[in-house]
């Protein structure tokens, strides 16, 4: 896979580094859905070489971002229509509990960052997905839409009810504004 | 008459959602509702969360585009402490409380701007209390905004004030209120966020510590900025 993408990139001109770059929020919002980095990661090389393959596909570079996370969605969905139903929320918080003793996860605010991450998985699939969109990559909702191909008003709501539960979810353990202050 | 707003819409003032004209009746709602204020501050704490929570996980285990052999954890790990020094050299460059030489130190990330089709996101980093660099900090925030939305593009910006810089998002001091509230009623994607230790400092000191609408307090200006500067933000220290 990294000869394959090396040397994709290598023959692209101009697609390259902006895809580059691009690495870091793909991962991010892979890891967001699916909490597991191996997995992630797999979505993330998936995205870019689909990306650097379709390259004359993205008409408008302005819009290079939508465009890259909507082949992620798809690469993400393709994952779910072939593994489904053998993730369970067990599996996930596994994943999660395995990657908090990484040093870069102990170093710095991994219970509270751990106890975010739990109750971010536990949301459905479609809630995990705008949330991280709109929260982590500051996308607009119209973006949002774009990237799921879903209605705006679906995004909205899909966005508030996330919200809630984790509202919910976290206050179970700790008010969130004193946990946020624990962050160091 | 009020109507209580709805979690929708809520959700679309603190994401940057709102038109102006639908903005303004919110936020002069909040001015007089507690609850409502608080209702607000919840949303955005809990994005923070999400954002605090997976900040971590911007590199990759794998370094996909290596030239193979062993990962470049070394580059990244150089490349991070580059910009937590950067962040802290900007932060210890001078007394706390002392109007700073009026130069503007930019420390960008050099693959965050160039990025196509990436919206450019930009954080303010306020700490004196001089009333010019307060001035400075709302020019240049009005500015780049009034430019993205010329140009048509979605540009994030948020104001981090810390030590005396704070003054200018007390409700009580800041010179700047009014000006602050209009801005964010034109611009919603404008976000303010205080140092919590330097809020706490104050509370400790006996001072009641009340906060702009809109205003978030962060754990501490330097883990704000240093958390932005990791996801990507253009950091301008006034």
């Amino acid at each position: 896979m990294v000869m394959s993408l090396r040397s994709l990139f290598s023959r692209s001109v101009g697609m390259p580094a902006h895809l580059a770059q691009s690495r870091a929020g793909l991962f991010r919002l892979a890891f967001m859905w699916c909490h597991d980095r191996a997995l992630a990661d797999d979505l993330t090389q998936e995205a870019l070489v689909k990306a650097l393959r379709h390259a004359e596909q993205l008409r408008d570079p302005a819009r290079m971002r939508a465009w890259l996370y909507g082949i992620l969605a798809n690469c993400w969905r393709d994952h779910l229509r072939a593994r489904r139903p053998t993730e369970d929320i067990d599996t996930v918080e596994e994943h999660l509990l395995a990657s908090a003793d990484t040093p870069e996860r102990t170093a710095s605010q991994s219970q509270l960052a751990l106890r975010v991450q739990t109750a971010v998985a536990r949301l459905p699939v479609g809630q995990r997905e705008v949330l991280s969109l709109v929260d982590l990559e500051e996308c607009s909702y119209a973006e949002v839409a774009l990237i799921l191909d879903i209605p705006i008003g679906t995004v909205m709501s899909r966005l508030c009810r996330g919200r809630a539960a984790l509202r919910s979810a976290l206050a179970d353990t700790q008010a969130p504004r004193s946990a946020l202050r624990s962050v160091k | 008459m009020n109507l209580e707003p709805s979690e929708e819409r809520l959700s679309a003032l603190i994401d940057g959602e709102l038109a102006p004209a639908d903005a303004e009746p919110l936020l002069e709602q909040m001015r007089i509702d507690a609850a409502l204020r608080e209702r607000v501050a919840q949303l955005r704490l809990g994005k923070e969360l999400v954002r605090h929570a997976y900040a971590e996980l911007a590199r990759p285990r794998r370094p996909a585009l290596a030239a193979g052999g062993a990962p470049r954890w070394h580059v990244l790990v150089a490349s991070m402490l580059a910009v937590a020094v950067g962040a802290l050299l900007g932060w210890v460059a001078r007394e706390p409380g002392q109007p700073a030489a009026f130069t503007t130190v930019e420390l960008a990330r050099q693959d965050a701007v160039a990025q196509a089709g990436a919206a450019e996101r930009i954080v303010l980093h306020l700490s004196s209390s001089a009333p010019q660099q307060a001035l400075a900090v709302l020019d240049r925030a009005e500015g780049l905004l009034e430019a993205a939305r010329a140009a048509g593009r979605h540009v994030p910006v948020e104001i981090v004030a810390n030590s005396g810089g704070l003054d200018l998002l007390r409700t009580d001091v800041s010179a700047h209120a009014g000006r602050i509230a209009k801005l964010r009623g034109a611009y919603p994607q404008l976000m303010l966020v205080a140092c919590g230790q330097t809020a706490q400092r104050l509370r400790d000191a006996g001072t009641a510590v009340s906060l702009l609408p809109g205003t978030v307090e962060a754990t501490s200006a330097l883990d704000e900025i240093v958390l932005r500067m990791q996801q990507g933000w253009t950091y301008v220290r006034i």
